[in-house]
């Protein structure tokens, strides 16, 4: 058996079959959607194979739109000889043969619907062509209609069971009980068709056949389908005139675009063909690992690419060439971004010198510029920031350099290794006015959520829902950070939501205190873990999340103002995770430079390979203060280690490596321009100062 | 009894978004996951050139029934009450 097609529909290639066939496909198998005016009378209930042509609504309704076709179930079979025994209009089945009649005009008496039939009969004969094609231009209510009253079974009425279609005559049968078996064996027509999913069954191979003609007929009508049911319920709202339809909108589905598997085009098959090169993907190749060059104390740089390069849904986005430039110059940096994923997935393994890449950070990061070390994160945070402005073009955001150019070094020192992000707009404003470069309080929100506003509004709104830009950075790696402020006084709570990009977690052995977790106890913790005094356990991410989701007592110093009480009075804030993003970023703040001292903290935190963040979303806290049982992580929290930057050296000088993830158990890691083979506890055990965690699961929005 | 309420389906284009959501959802748990992995199975046994799509219909669709989940069920039962709440003729 051939996988294509089979030689037995040669029968049925005649004539006019691709017409026929089409029709099939349009009234039963993909039919649109479309609403019917709804008429008090209902429908009355068929028995097999009969037709309610006397229904006293149909002339009417076929009369008020126009123009007015007619369905003769006689052409699907191309014969239309006028000699054909005519079939009543009660629709007493005849060999199958029944005739569905719409009113011809608003005069047509129903008492003489039998003699118009038989002359329409005969005028088919001879406009068999005219008639079928009038029949597609009148979508929607003919093809419900044919639909709910005919896609029965002819044998027992039934209308699931695998409906088929006869190809070769009027017949409907379903494939479960054999009904249509009996008709191609009875009528020896070989061909049937699943109303279900359009496939062509040939009784003779005994299987489903896939003619490549009938393949194209099917896909197009499919595709034809689907846009009528788009356009038609875009253009339903407005004619919802009944109160019952009403109830309908909620109701809709909004399908979109159709999904297709990839089918290539005329040039997709010529450049394949012309390029006969293929790699395959096996289990232990190496292909997307590639050494970067260090250009002078670039390694801040090379680590934060090999992280980004190895996020799999940005090198999926980037390798199916998704990104579309609308920049005029040539300083796109999701271009530069997209070629250095062809780079690194090009199956080289010379390292590469990102000499161009540089060029641009520096261009668009003024604050990164000159060849002094510079900090990872913040290395992260601009790339993103300039990515995710790129990836709209220049033509709506301001120029970058209006936001990021001006900051430089105060007094030539550098801020190095870690700078607080917090909102830029400030820090510009600062700048204007010459003051000094602030630190920030730890008490503040100090992970670098305040990103700039989206790639279109520039007035430095710190944007409040962090959805409103699609761009392919925002999808990723946008999560949306929930502050409660209560007031202690009427215990009203003020929430905002934030976007973040990473989670800045503090440590302990920093100078503020990590330990208790909880205002006014003393070393308890949430959740009723067992944990002892710092000094004996290992601390863990988890450990160091829950310290930054804890509530917290803004002390008196900081009384904020109630609009409940309206005064104002001692609250208390928490941070948790209102939305997560499918990249989860976790800076661990081993850079401390306070106004005191600038150290490294170079406290072990140990990090899982799998995290499930439930415990830190803002749902679960709700539901542990209404006091129900939290109920089992579910899969949407779930997250799996992909990366892992690490430091090692000191805070005037040292060095950045990563550790990434390949073919999900495989772990490599990436030192400028030397990649070696490294084994999950070489990852586990590493001090991680940027941890890179991908969800298990994604949600289908 | 089922016909009407089929036929009612069908002509509030109610069927086809019901088809859809179906889909989805089945998609989104898995489901057809599971089942495309049961079908490779037969498919293997049987081996490529002599399996036919009854092969596959007959062995896999006890199993696939199964497998559904009642997540599934319920929110696709629950929206044709709704509709039939509503359009009750």
């Amino acid at each position: 058996m051939s996988p294509a097609g089979c030689s037995h529909v040669n029968g049925f290639k005649v004539d006019n079959w691709k017409q026929n066939l089409r029709v099939i496909y349009q009234c039963f198998v993909w039919s649109g959607s479309v609403e019917t005016r709804k008429r008090k009378d209902s429908y009355p209930v068929m028995d097999s194979g009969c037709f309610p042509s006397q229904s006293p609504t149909l002339p009417e309704r076929v009369a008020a739109s126009s123009p007015p076709s007619l369905i003769c179930f006689r052409h699907w079979s191309c014969r239309s000889t006028a000699g054909d025994a005519p079939s009543s209009l009660r629709g007493a089945e005849e060999g199958g043969d029944v005739e569905l009649k719409r009113g011809l005009s608003k005069n047509s008496p129903s008492g003489g619907k039998a003699e118009t039939t038989r002359k329409q009969r005969n005028q088919c004969g001879r406009k068999s062509e005219n008639l079928c094609v009038r029949i597609f231009r009148n979508k929607g209510v003919r093809h419900l209609l044919t639909l709910a009253k005919s896609c029965m079974c002819h044998m027992c009425g039934a209308h699931l069971n695998r409906l088929h279609s006869c190809l070769q005559c009027v017949f409907f049968g379903c494939f479960s009980k054999k009904h249509i078996h009996e008709h191609a064996k009875n009528k020896r027509h070989n061909l049937a068709i699943d109303l279900l999913y359009g496939g062509i069954y040939c009784f003779v191979c005994q299987d489903y056949i896939y003619d490549k003609d009938m393949e194209q007929i099917a896909k197009e009508e499919q595709r034809k389908a689907w846009k009528l049911q788009e356009r038609l319920q875009i253009s339903m709202k407005p004619n919802l005139r009944y109160r019952a339809l009403k109830s309908f909108e909620d109701a809709f589905i909004r399908i979109g675009e159709k999904y297709s598997m990839w089918e290539p085009t005329k040039r997709e098959l010529e450049l394949l063909r012309h390029n006969p090169k293929r790699r395959k993907i096996t289990a232990n190749c190496t292909i997307g690992l590639r050494g970067l060059i260090n250009l002078g104390n670039t390694c801040f740089m090379n680590c934060i690419v090999q992280a980004l390069t190895h996020t799999p849904l940005l090198r999926d986005f980037f390798l199916s060439d998704r990104h579309k430039c609308e920049m005029q110059s040539n300083s796109c940096l999701v271009c530069e971004m997209s070629q250095l994923f062809q780079e690194f997935y090009s199956g080289h393994r010379s390292p590469h010198i990102p000499f161009r890449l540089l060029h641009l950070v520096w261009t668009h990061a003024r604050h990164l510029a000159g060849y002094e070390q510079q900090d990872a994160h913040e290395f992260l945070i601009a790339a993103l920031d300039v990515l995710h402005r790129h990836c709209k073009g220049t033509s709506h955001s301001q120029p970058i350099r209006a936001l990021l150019g001006v900051l430089q070094p105060i007094g030539g020192v550098h801020a190095w290794p870690c700078r607080e992000w917090v909102n830029k707009h400030k820090r510009v404003k600062s700048e204007e006015t010459g003051s000094e470069w602030e630190d920030v309080e730890e008490k503040v929100e100090s992970s670098s959520f305040s990103r700039s506003s989206s790639c279109t509004d520039d007035n430095g709104k710190k944007a409040n829902n962090p959805n409103h830009c699609n761009c392919i950075i925002d999808q990723i790696f946008t999560g949306g950070l929930q502050s409660d402020v209560t007031c202690q006084a009427c215990h009203g709570v003020s929430t905002t939501i934030d976007p973040f990009w990473d989670i800045s977690l503090d440590l302990p052995g920093s100078s503020t205190p990590f330990w208790p977790l909880s205002p006014g106890s003393d070393g308890s913790v949430m959740n009723g873990d067992a944990h002892t005094h710092p000094g004996g356990a290992t601390t863990t991410l988890t450990d160091c999340l829950r310290r930054f989701t804890r509530p917290e007592h803004l002390g008196s110093s900081a009384k904020i103002k109630c609009s409940g009480c309206h005064s104002y009075q001692e609250s208390t804030k928490q941070l948790t995770m209102k939305r997560l993003p499918i990249v989860a970023c976790f800076h661990l703040k081993r850079f401390e430079h306070s106004a005191k001292l600038r150290r490294k903290i170079t406290t072990y935190v140990s990090f899982p390979l799998e995290l499930d963040m439930t415990p830190f979303m803002a749902s679960s806290k709700e539901s542990r203060m209404n006091g129900q049982y939290q109920t089992p992580a579910d899969n949407d929290n779930k997250y799996s280690l992909f990366a892992v930057v690490n430091h090692q050296g000191t805070l005037e000088s040292g060095h950045y490596t990563t550790f990434i993830r390949q073919h999900k158990d495989q772990w490599f890691k990436c030192d400028d321009a030397i990649i070696t083979k490294a084994s999950i506890t070489d990852v586990l055990d590493s001090e991680g100062y940027l941890l890179f965690y991908h969800k298990q699961f994604l949600e289908y929005e | 009894m089922r016909a009407v309420i089929n036929q009612k389906l069908i002509e509030m284009g109610e069927r086809e978004r019901l088809k859809e959501l179906l889909r989805a959802k089945l998609i989104e748990c898995g489901w057809r996951d599971q089942v495309k992995a049961l079908c490779k199975d037969v498919i293997k046994e049987k081996g490529i050139e002599n399996v036919t799509v009854e092969d596959l219909v007959t062995a896999v669709t006890p199993k696939g029934r199964v497998l559904v989940p009642d997540s599934v069920k319920r929110e696709l039962l629950q929206r044709i009450r709704a509709f039939l709440a509503q359009h009750s003729a």
